[in-house]
């Protein structure tokens, strides 16, 4: 038996995107499994398993309520290419020029160490709010279900950002360093929103039954 | 309603259930049938069949002690209900009768 716990990534990303109802005896099983002597690699193929068989099973089980939350996808994705097209279409967004003519010293403009950081983070902001609202959405309209359909809403944004996400790495050298990371933010910056917007929803993993019989 | 049958692996898991008694909750089980099997058997599946068992009514499930090696969590003792047994019961009535009559089976040769 050993002292050291289970590798902390795989425990964090099987409590938090665990969709068993037995979630936690899952956790404390491949806990005491480890500590009897498996290696971290079965560990993390263990919980990399369970996140999937027991998304799976969810899906399964709600087919409804998946393609809902994947109409809530496309509708958020629609909405942060539209927003971004809109804040990048030029040198700097339109928030950024507003900032600077009618809130900031204009002479700011011309500094590099103010301009930059005031542009990113109008840009970002709007679209990771934008993301937030849809991880939040996500996990309100499926009660009880929220992980794993947080879970579907990330796979499937995922599936579809990884396409121009190539096209964007692709092209990196051809455009000025500060629009490529501009750019490639985006696809980063919706997956944690739709995480975060959905963790803010989500409370922590209840252990579903008191001790004692609960089904007869 | 409609009737609830056992799959495969359900099956597999409901009769290790039964071997167990007392003490089946997730790692015995695995262990269980990764020995009798000879197959590596994920946790996370086990679980997924239980769960599904459960949902059909065929088992249930209670919550035992924790241990400090299981990072505080309790264990979750499972146990095969009346109707689950009933069910195990007519699966072997039917596979006997599928095994019956095969000369393809005879001899323990594939």
């Amino acid at each position: 038996m050993r002292s050291e716990g289970p590798p902390r990534t795989a425990r964090w990303l099987l409590q938090h995107f665990g969709s068993s109802p037995s979630n936690e005896s899952v956790i404390g099983d491949l806990e005491e499994s480890y500590a009897s002597g498996h290696s971290a690699l079965w560990y993390w193929k263990q919980v990399l398993v369970t996140i999937v068989v027991a998304w799976f099973a969810e899906i399964a089980s709600n087919k409804v309520k998946t393609l809902s939350i994947l109409a809530i996808s496309c509708i958020h994705l629609i909405a942060v290419g539209t927003v971004f097209r809109y804040l990048a279409s030029g040198a700097a967004n339109p928030l950024t020029s507003f900032t600077f003519t009618n809130l900031l010293p204009y002479s700011w403009w011309g500094h590099n160490i103010i301009f930059w950081p005031v542009d990113w983070l109008l840009t970002w902001s709007p679209l990771f709010l934008i993301s937030l609202t849809a991880g939040w959405t996500v996990a309100a309209s499926s009660r009880g279900r929220a992980r794993a359909m947080i879970l579907t809403a990330v796979m499937f944004s995922c599936s579809v950002l990884a396409v121009p996400t190539c096209r964007m790495l692709l092209n990196f050298p051809n455009v000025p360093p500060y629009f490529g990371v501009r750019e490639l933010f985006v696809p980063f910056q919706t997956i944690v929103g739709i995480v975060l917007g959905g963790g803010l929803r989500t409370r922590p993993a209840a252990i579903s039954l008191k001790k004692g019989r609960t089904y007869a | 309603m409609a009737r609830e049958y056992l799959g495969s692996f359900e099956l597999m898991v409901i009769l290790t259930l039964i071997r167990l008694g007392d003490n089946a909750y997730g790692v015995p089980i695995t262990k269980e049938i990764e020995e009798l099997s000879g197959r590596d058997i994920a946790i996370g599946s086990v679980y997924a069949a239980l769960d599904r068992l459960e949902q059909k009514g065929f088992v249930y499930a209670e919550l035992g002690e924790s241990t400090p090696e299981r990072g505080g969590r309790a264990k979750k003792y499972f146990r095969v209900t009346a109707t689950g047994l009933a069910e195990v019961r007519e699966a072997q009535r039917t596979l006997t009768k599928l095994w019956q009559g095969l000369p393809q089976l005879r001899g323990g040769k594939a």
